[in-house]
């Protein structure tokens, strides 16, 4: 009797097992697919990143000059502060560090073009998620392929058109798209704002190793960058 | 010892069985919470077919007037229309859940019937009239318009009816997409689109622009490499491979110094360094605006864009880019411009972008203006104060080149720039000066 009521036992708790990590495994895969990555970081304006600077050499955090650039220095002294203040020491000023610091993330636009500024935002967020890890020029050339599909008849005519159109970018698809951008992507999109394209107008970029589609590879290729290739 | 297993198992079927019924709750607020993110989605996907549907009857109802009126303040309001109706159209097709290459020619037909509509209202607001040319392009337009709105309206019925666009997407292993097989008549390559040759946005004619500024021999992969290890000498110089494009070929070297790395583009004919890019690394500034401008001059003069001036820097605080043009006579070639980017930690140039220059420049005639600038002023408007003027070359996508006279204005608490054309005074381009985080812009 006892070593049948063990064995029930077993069996119930082993069932229990499998159909909670069942259940969890399957809710995780389809909530991944709607639910986004929010990062709470917001990103700095110049404006933001010298309050920063003022507050934290009032402190006595920072030594540095307050210019703006948001460097190691100033991150070296958010980290600081940070770990005096009971926060994650990750150098990056998101809502918790602001609000220690007694300052607000909501960016002054008094005479500003938000447009424009979300623009490169939104250019970097892609850039980023598309392409971090990959050589400078490659990030660039990720910039200039969004740039040239607005400027194309054969796509939407705004950066957020391209950007979020259905299945163009993986990096949308997975919601690495609201990852914060690094400083190499914010440079790579003013860059490739500012006309300059290792490409020459190549409209799609692919990964050899990754891509499966054979549409893709009948594109033409125009040059090789890193893992990407170029083509139009 | 039975009593005690008993107690066991009675405790544990209690808490399992309690257990199981809270996760299934859980599972079924989730499930929920997910079918609502689904119909949600497919409100959204639903709404876009019918929006498209309805912008594509309208195109083809204001192409239809279009083709019958004769009046030109009415062929100017249908122009309008299909203008603002094409760019509701692209943003709609925009937010199709469907793979692009499925939807090129319509994306072009959409894009040009918006541009050359547009171009023809320029064409009738300048005092001309519609030509039998453009007759019989709008007629052709129409026939397309129409094959386009027959399908959504299709479509339009489909998903009205029981259909659901999110169950008909492509699965996770990619299988195919049921809904996107229903544009299969308007992707198929068979489908004619007419060729639309204008002045004006989107036209082929401006997406397939002629390089005037390349020419001579084409250089061999040596003769490229010891070019740029001669004007980058403080680096270690590599083949990094070739860009072939319509309209440039070039050799790609890597540049590399310590931890400093590098890019450079030089092209195969007329040995013009089309691009330099090294990203921006600086944690401070050091120096001024005024003397990045300097620098980026010297560094235009050592690559051989001879008789360039500065003429307009953005200040991006850890670097400057400064845009130059090719000066002759006084007068300011806005199409021939370079642009040098400035680390202003170190004063190092670490960029150089040169395709507009490539495109535009030649060797440029005298060019006279037919009037003063003291007849062009005239034509500003009124509440604005003049700061300076200067004669220069605007690049118009609609028109090609224009001499016109600058005016720097002020305004309403902003820096405005008024382009008067300098042969019949009408006024081409406004241009203001707008101070974003990342400097002054030009929009």
């Amino acid at each position: 009797m006892t070593k049948i009521i063990s064995r029930s036992l077993k069996v119930i708790i082993a069932f229990f097992l499998m159909f909670s990590s069942f259940m969890f495994c399957s809710l995780q895969n389809d909530y991944n697919f709607l639910e986004t990555n929010v990062s709470v970081e917001a990103s700095l304006t110049t404006s933001q990143v010298k309050t920063v600077q003022t507050k934290l050499k009032n402190w006595g955090y920072y030594t540095g000059s307050v210019d703006g650039i948001y460097g190691t220095k100033t991150k070296n002294a958010v980290k600081n502060f940070q770990k005096k203040n009971g926060l994650t020491a990750d150098g990056i000023v998101g809502k918790k560090t602001a609000a220690a610091l007694g300052m607000s993330l909501n960016s002054n636009t008094k005479n500003s073009s938000s447009s424009s500024g979300n623009d490169i935002y939104l250019l970097a967020k892609c850039i980023h998620a598309e392409a971090r890890g990959e050589p400078y020029t490659g990030q660039v050339a990720i910039g200039a392929v969004i740039l040239n599909r607005v400027s194309s008849s054969k796509f939407p005519n705004t950066i957020s058109g391209v950007i979020y159109q259905p299945y163009a970018f993986t990096a949308v698809n997975d919601g690495q798209i609201n990852l914060e951008p690094n400083q190499s992507a914010y440079n790579a999109a003013r860059d490739a704002m500012n006309g300059w394209d290792p490409t020459y107008g190549a409209l799609y970029y692919y990964n050899p190793k990754t891509a499966t589609s054979s549409w893709i590879w009948s594109r033409t290729v125009l040059v090789t960058i890193g893992n990407h290739k170029f083509a139009i | 010892m039975t009593k005690t297993n008993t107690t066991i198992l009675v405790v544990l079927t209690i808490v399992l069985s309690t257990l199981t019924i809270f996760l299934a709750c859980y599972v079924g607020t989730i499930n929920k919470e997910l079918n609502s993110y689904k119909n949600e989605l497919n409100s959204n996907y639903e709404h876009c077919v019918l929006a498209l549907s309805d912008e594509m009857d309208n195109i083809d109802v204001s192409l239809s007037k279009l083709s019958v009126s004769n009046e030109t303040k009415t062929q100017e309001k249908y122009l309008t229309q299909i203008v603002s109706l094409c760019h509701s159209a692209q943003s709609d097709l925009s937010a199709l859940p469907i793979e692009h290459n499925l939807f090129t020619n319509t994306y072009k037909f959409v894009n040009q019937l918006g541009g050359y509509a547009f171009s023809l209202t320029e064409k009738l607001g300048g005092g001309n009239e519609i030509s039998l040319e453009d007759k019989n392009n709008i007629l052709e337009l129409k026939k397309s318009s129409s094959n386009i709105k027959n399908e959504l309206n299709n479509l339009a019925s489909l998903v009205l009816s029981d259909y659901s666009i999110v169950d008909n997407l492509k699965t996770k292993n990619n299988t195919r997409n049921n809904f996107g097989d229903n544009f299969k008549n308007l992707c198929d390559d068979s489908v004619q689109y007419p060729s639309l040759i204008y002045d004006g946005p989107f036209s082929d004619s401006v997406e397939n622009k002629e390089v005037k500024g390349l020419g001579g021999v084409e250089l061999t992969n040596t003769e490229a490499e010891s070019k740029v290890k001669k004007l980058f000498s403080e680096f270690d110089v590599n083949f990094a491979g070739e860009t072939c494009s319509k309209d440039f070929c070039t050799y790609n070297f890597e540049l590399k110094k310590d931890d400093v790395s590098g890019f450079v583009q030089i092209t195969k004919k007329g040995e013009l360094v089309l691009s330099y890019n090294r990203e921006n690394v600086a944690s401070k500034i050091t120096k001024s605006v005024v003397e990045c401008e300097f620098l980026a001059q010297e560094f235009a003069n050592k690559l051989g864009f001879v008789g360039t001036q500065v003429v307009w820097s953005q200040d991006a605080h850890s670097c400057v880019y400064c845009n130059l043009c090719y000066v002759k006579d006084g007068i300011v070639f806005y199409p021939d411009m370079i642009k040098i980017k400035i680390c202003r930690q170190t004063g190092d140039v670490i960029g150089l972008e040169a395709q507009s220059w490539a495109y535009n420049h030649t060797e440029r005639e005298k060019l006279e203006p037919s009037m003063s600038e003291e007849v062009a002023k005239q034509k500003l408007s009124k509440n604005m104060e003049t700061i300076s003027s200067k004669l220069c070359v605007i690049p118009d996508e609609c028109l090609g080149e224009k001499l016109c006279w600058e005016f720097k204005c002020y305004f309403d608490d902003a820096i405005y720039y008024v382009y008067i054309d300098a042969q019949n005074g009408e006024e081409r381009k406004v241009l203001k000066v707008v101070e974003t985080e990342d400097g002054s812009l030009l929009m």
